[in-house]
């Protein structure tokens, strides 16, 4: 059986796959069938009947986006008949639509317009009045639908029903009243919403951001990635007269497939902020005066020398890199090592111990294929957003889907959420590794410990590692994600999957780590690590510097003398507020590189204003060790620098040229990129404790008092990563600061039973001498004997609480009157 | 003449809803006849070799249908379409609400005869009674052993699920039914794939019609040559016609397939109103073509309706006198459609909006010829291009009035009054 078949359109023979649609099968001999509600991307409904053909032998036309090819089949598409049909179909979409061309942000790019100037009657006989709908009708968070624009195709919410997975996107109505609502009582908050604007072949779905606010035809398109997250979703930036108007997918199938979410779609307005600093700043006294880019390069120059002169370039620290292209945190780490000479440097600025892992590479395609997926410790919707949409449909199409950790993913996709403290997720994973390497566990499971459940009897324990020991025992692809925060779990993990191996001959194990940064991948691979130079390489015993904690404890205890902060708002980012807090306030010295006046920068001494990404080109490499490049859209403008030229200049004015020509970085990145590929992708790092991972980084974390107060509860504080968390980005753009996530407590409906809070109620939440208070929120997606409050959040700082992990005990009390006030 | 009734026997003599009066009139005997001596393949063969023609509007042949199924092993099932919307047509209700058994019986014959894991009962949400009736008797009939695990100490088993819709003509659809039924919207899907393939759930399932499952039980009991020697050569047995309109006694009556028209009309259903003349006919529901005082001799099976440029459809016959408006006939049933399109498809949502807000305007003496025009072109860009009939449906009887009643048209267009002499609809649009 040959895998293609011989068909005839318009009366030429035609090959054509197997299995293929007649819209793409015509698309093959230059043909084109016109459609509205067929989307390659999509499954085909055959609504809109834009599409019909004849086929012969078939007594009324058919759909040709709901027929498959056939050996010997005869199709006609340009028939008397087709046509007639054809201008029917687009007379019926006419009649009622209301033609507002002229002030539709699809203008001009609307395949309703191109269809009709192709196939359409040329006049209406509508002879009664257009039926009126709503014109704009708030969907949720950026998206406004205009009902009359509407021409029920359907791709929206399949979309979200088939992509998105979620099923918030509906047709309510029937017949003529028919329109696109949210099922009962929801908002369109999905974080994939923004890509049914572009699907939408009609301006019915409009961007908030940009409704009315520019013409296609204005707009200059540049190639770009996103740097919102380290997926690196390929984008379009469309410019109006210089202005970012909007965001755009630029699909790419192995990366995003032709999808974005809306932090990356919808989060570019800071790029214009008002906000933005624009000056170098110096600090005098208690304010900042805009200096000149020399004085402020010489400024840091010498003060730089002088600590250098007094205590040696080891008192100087260089915190940051993750935001950075791999030509820029390369240089960023010759001017720690070489200009200054200080091997204090580290681009990790959230907590996260390991990056990558080179001894179970992942590919975002894996998980495609994957009958098997762990999550642990991490929520892909909230860390990698689009590379989460081919996790539910992994799971969507049957593939076991397992979350591990201490807050459970919002799936609507089938899935076993197995919670698991923090703590005992090491243990749990040994466990799971000893029951897979033996092969029947089944027969002693009650032996199984509980390790790290919450207290009480949760859903977790044995149960759960059943579920993960039987999926794992019998897959042939497993893709484990892990935030890679904690490198004991690490470590269990890598036995769970040697034994996985073990057991199986054919097997594809893959792991999967989303930086905490867009471009964390590529700065640990261009060396900005204290234990490890470019291209993964350690250093040598002995010379390891300090990681970002050990340097903040450096500075709190006044042994760092001077430090340099990149994109890094360590206030915010770090989970551990408090030694921030004195370590930045410690340091004699220090230098923040960054868009806004960060609650970090307002501690600097000298601001130094970067440009954003737009403005950059060079090279980033995302999550699964793809390179990708970007060129600079837009001038960074006449006061801000991009980092790569901060670095040098600064450089220069330390006496050090780190470049003799201006492409030598270039080279020397592609290089190192070249050495470290493998198969297509950069490699990974060892693990933290394996061979080859270089000296171990001291140990970081301080033990703080327990503080545990009588009158209050202990609960284990869960600090989650948000999409819309965090960041000058998200605060300083206008369409991003209404849906960042407030601060709050929110506790499973037992425990604030037990501690007698209702929603709304403020609530303290402590560990030692620091406390905040939030408003309270109960819901039943919290794990028992958890407090979980979102990362990044509008509101008090919760890093305040913990001790260098996102999680830690904490004592819980409702506020009551009186203390208020 | 007086015609054997068979279906309908015992209604409005005995309660039927009782299982006990239904036994005594012979009830269950089909069954135990085909679980005690007869396989599945037997009980098909015999309703196949009967001819029995769906009633539900399409008279395509249950046996034939039934054995498009593939045997591939998977889970089948069974739908009994009781979602009976069609304007005029009420003879399933009567069936469900005054002989419950009959229908429970059918299910279960049928269930057996294709092998259903399953079978279902996709009830009009209106038919509150109905839904009374039918569960009361399928507790009965589990309790005396017909239904449930091993029936009648047979190896076959079977569930009944009673399922009430919600409100939408396009539920009746096969296929709108299937989603309905599967907990999605009412909207037809896509043919191919049949039922028969990927139906319920995606599983190989049969449709049929209440009254088309009626039959069932007849046919065992009494063979198919019994069968076959009521009514014509190619549409046998009998059928429960739907009469309303003008007639003096409106109501269902059960003949057998290939009576006059003339005799329905005139002997059965009590002749016109005295005083009136007979305008029109429609012959088997909403969507069927008039018929004219011309075509009351031919025999009302489904070949000969059709013939004579009609359909048999539901046997809803409705009947029209010269009072009626058949303006107002087509503006009826055009806002019957634009209401009950599920919106999928443009040509239908879009078309029998189009189609009811013209017809409103004529009716109004707003009309224009340009507008006769339109709907009679609407025809092509309605028919054969959507994914179910109800688009077709929609424009068919007005086409048919359009053709034959152009006079009337006419004269509502030149702001005249009504033919008829009514007052112009005031409704709004
Ligand atoms: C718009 C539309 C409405 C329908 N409504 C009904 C209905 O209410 N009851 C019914 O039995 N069949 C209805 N049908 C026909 C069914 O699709 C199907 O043909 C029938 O249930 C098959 O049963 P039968 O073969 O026993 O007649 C409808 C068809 C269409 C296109
Ligand atoms: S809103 Fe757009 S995508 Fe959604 S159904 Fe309407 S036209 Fe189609
Ligand atoms: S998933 Fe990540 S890279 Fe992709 S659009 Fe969202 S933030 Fe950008
Ligand atoms: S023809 Fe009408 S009722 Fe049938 S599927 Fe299409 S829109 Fe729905
Ligand atoms: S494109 Fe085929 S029916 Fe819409």
């Amino acid at each position: 059986m040959s895998d293609t078949v011989t068909l005839t359109i318009n009366g030429r023979a035609v090959q054509a796959p197997k299995g293929m649609g007649l819209v793409e099968a015509a698309a093959l001999a230059g043909i084109e069938i016109p459609v509205f509600c067929h989307h390659r991307k999509l499954k085909p409904v055959g609504v809109c009947r834009m599409c019909l053909v004849e086929v012969e032998g078939q007594r009324k036309p058919v759909p040709a986006c709901t027929t498959q090819v056939a050996d010997g089949m005869v199709v006609r598409t340009e028939s008397d008949l087709i046509r007639h049909l054809r201008q029917g179909v687009l007379e019926f979409l006419l009649l009622n639509h209301p033609l507002d061309c002229p002030v539709c942000d699809k203008g001009g790019e609307c395949p309703l317009q191109d269809n009709t100037f192709k196939y359409g009657p040329a006049t209406s006989r509508l002879s009664v009045p257009k039926m009126k709908k709503r014109k704009a009708v708030d969907l949720g968070n950026f998206i406004v639908l205009d009902e009359e624009r509407c021409i029920l195709c359907r791709r929206c919410t399949r979309f979200d029903a088939e992509v998105a997975c979620e099923g918030t996107l509906v047709v309510g109505q029937r017949a003529h009243e028919a329109l696109i609502t949210t099922a009962d009582g929801e908002t369109y908050d999905s974080y994939f919403s923004g890509n049914v604007i572009e699907l939408c072949p009609v301006g019915a779905l409009t961007s908030k951001a940009y409704r009315f606010k520019g013409r296609p035809w204005d707009l200059s398109r540049v190639p770009s990635v996103c740097t919102a997250c380290p997926v690196g979703c390929n984008i379009e930036l469309d410019f109006r007269f210089g202005e970012l108007a909007r965001v755009l997918s630029r699909e790419n199938p192995e990366v995003d497939n032709g999808w974005l979410c809306d932090r990356g779609r919808f989060n570019y307005r800071y790029v214009h902020s008002a906000d933005r600093v624009t000056q170098p700043l110096l600090r005098r006294g208690d304010t900042f005066v805009p200096v000149s880019w020399t004085e402020a390069l010489m400024e840091i120059a010498s003060r730089l020398r002088s600590v250098v002169r007094d205590h040696g370039p080891e008192a100087v620290g260089f915190i940051g890199g993750g935001r950075l292209t791999n030509e820029e945190a390369y240089t960023f780490q010759k001017l720690a090592r070489e200009a200054v000479g200080t091997p204090h440097i580290d681009h990790r600025v959230a907590g996260q111990k390991v990056t990558s892992w080179a001894g179970y590479p992942g590919r975002l395609d894996d998980i495609d294929g994957a009958d098997v997926v762990v999550l642990v410790d991490v929520l892909p919707a909230e860390q990698m957003p689009v590379a989460d949409l081919r996790i539910r449909r992994a799971a969507q199409r049957g593939a076991a889907l397992l979350a591990l950790g201490p807050a459970a993913p919002g799936y609507r996709v089938p899935h076993t959420f197995i919670p698991v403290m923090p703590a005992g997720l090491a243990r749990f994973l040994e466990e799971a590794a000893s029951l897979v390497a033996e092969g029947e566990g089944q027969g002693r499971t009650g032996e199984l410990s509980t390790t790290g459940a919450p207290a009480g009897p949760g859903p977790a324990g044995v149960d759960g590692q059943e579920a993960l020991v039987r999926a794992l025992r019998s897959a042939r692809r497993v893709v484990a994600i892990w935030g890679g925060t904690d490198a004991a779990v690490g470590r269990a993990l890598e036995r769970l999957l040697n034994a996985c191996r073990r057991t199986g001959d054919d097997r594809r194990l893959s792991v999967l780590i989303p930086g905490e940064q867009a471009n964390s991948r590529g700065a640990e691979a261009m060396g900005v690590r204290p234990d490890r130079l470019p291209g993964h390489r350690p250093v040598e015993a002995g010379a390891a510097g300090l990681d970002t904690a050990g340097m903040l404890q450096a500075a709190a205890q006044g042994r760092l003398h001077a430090l340099y902060l990149v994109g890094a708002n360590l206030q915010e980012t770090y989970p551990d507020g408090r030694l921030v807090r004195e370590a930045l306030s410690r340091v004699p010295f220090l230098v923040v590189q960054d868009l806004f006046l960060t609650e970090t920068a307002r501690q600097a001494d000298v601001v130094l204003p970067a440009a954003p990404f737009a403005a950059k080109s060079g090279t980033y490499v995302n999550l699964e060790g793809r390179v990708q490049e970007v060129q600079e859209a837009q001038a960074a403008g006449e006061n801000s620098r991009t980092d790569g030229d901060i670095f040098r200049a600064l450089a220069e004015a330390l006496g050090r040229r780190l470049d003799r020509s201006s492409h030598e970085i270039r080279w020397e990145v592609q290089h190192l990129l070249e050495e470290l590929t493998v198969d297509g992708f950069v490699t990974g790092a060892a693990l933290p404790g394996e061979a080859g991972a270089g000296a171990p980084a001291p140990a970081a974390g301080t033990a703080r008092g327990d503080g545990n107060r009588a009158d209050g509860r202990r609960l284990e504080l869960v600090a989650v990563s948000r999409l819309y968390g965090g960041g000058g980005t998200a605060r300083f753009d206008p369409a991003f600061s209404a849906v960042r996530p407030r601060a709050e407590a929110i506790f499973h409906p037992d425990d604030a039973a037990e501690l007698g809070i209702a929603a709304g109620d403020p609530v303290e939440l402590s560990s030692g001498p620091e406390a905040v208070t939030l408003p309270a929120r109960i819901s039943p997606q919290v794990v028992k004997g958890t407090v979980q409050v979102p990362r990044g959040a509008e509101g008090p700082a919760v890093n305040m609480l913990l001790t260098g992990g996102w999680h830690a005990p904490v004592t819980v009390r409702r506020r009551v009157l009186e203390e208020v006030g | 003449m007086k015609y054997e009734k068979v279906l309908t026997k015992g209604i409005g003599e005995v309660d039927l809803t009782r299982i006990e009066n239904y036994e005594a009139q012979g009830g269950y005997q089909a069954l135990r006849k085909a679980l005690k001596g007869m396989t599945p393949q037997e009980v098909h063969g015999e309703v196949k070799r009967a001819n029995l023609r769906g009633r539900g509007g399409a008279g395509f042949p249950a046996g034939v249908k039934w054995g498009f199924l593939p045997d591939d092993g998977r889970p089948r099932y069974l739908c009994c379409n009781a979602d009976e919307s069609e304007p005029g047509t009420f003879n399933n209700r009567m069936l469900i609400e005054y002989n419950p058994h009959l229908l429970i019986e059918g299910i279960l014959l049928a269930a057996y005869a294709v092998r259903a894991s399953r079978s279902f009962i996709y009830l009009r949400g209106e038919f509150r009674k109905g839904f009374r009736v039918l569960t009361a008797a399928i507790e009965q009939a589990r309790a005396k052993g017909y239904l449930g695990d091993k029936i009648l100490g047979s190896d076959f088993s079977q569930e009944i699920v009673v399922h009430r819709g919600a409100g939408a003509y396009i539920c009746g659809e096969e296929t709108g039914l299937l989603s309905s039924l599967e907990g999605g919207r009412g909207e037809p899907r896509i043919k191919p794939p049949f039922p028969a393939v990927a139906g319920l759930y995606g599983m190989p399932t049969v449709v049929n019609n209440v009254e088309t499952l009626c039959n069932v039980p007849f046919i065992i009991e009494r063979g198919a040559d019994w069968f076959l020697s009521i009514g014509t050569e190619k549409s046998p047995g009998t059928k429960i016609f739907s009469v309303s309109g003008m007639v003096r006694r409106p109501g269902n009556y059960e003949l057998p397939l290939g009576i006059p028209l003339r005799e329905l009309i005139e002997d059965v259903a009590g002749g016109l109103l005295p005083g009136r003349r007979l305008k029109a006919v429609q012959p088997g529901g909403a969507s069927s073509p008039v018929l004219l005082p011309e075509h009351l001799d031919i025999p009302l099976d489904f070949d000969s309706v059709q013939q004579a440029g009609s359909i048999l459809g539901t046997a809803g016959v409705m009947v029209f006198d010269d009072t009626v408006c058949m303006v107002r006939t087509a503006l009826y049933y055009a806002d019957f459609f634009s209401h009950e399109s599920c919106g999928q498809c443009t040509p239908c949502r879009e078309g029998t909006a189009w189609t009811a807000r013209l017809l409103r305007k004529i009716e109004r003496g707003e009309g224009t010829r340009d507008d006769i025009e339109v709907l009679k072109s609407l025809r092509s860009a309605m028919s054969g291009t959507t994914i179910c009939l109800l688009s077709d449906f929609s424009i068919t009887y007005l086409q048919s009035v359009l053709k034959h009643f152009a006079h009337e048209f006419e004269a509502h267009i030149e702001g005249r009054a009504c033919l008829a002499g009514h007052a112009r609809e005031v409704r709004s649009a």
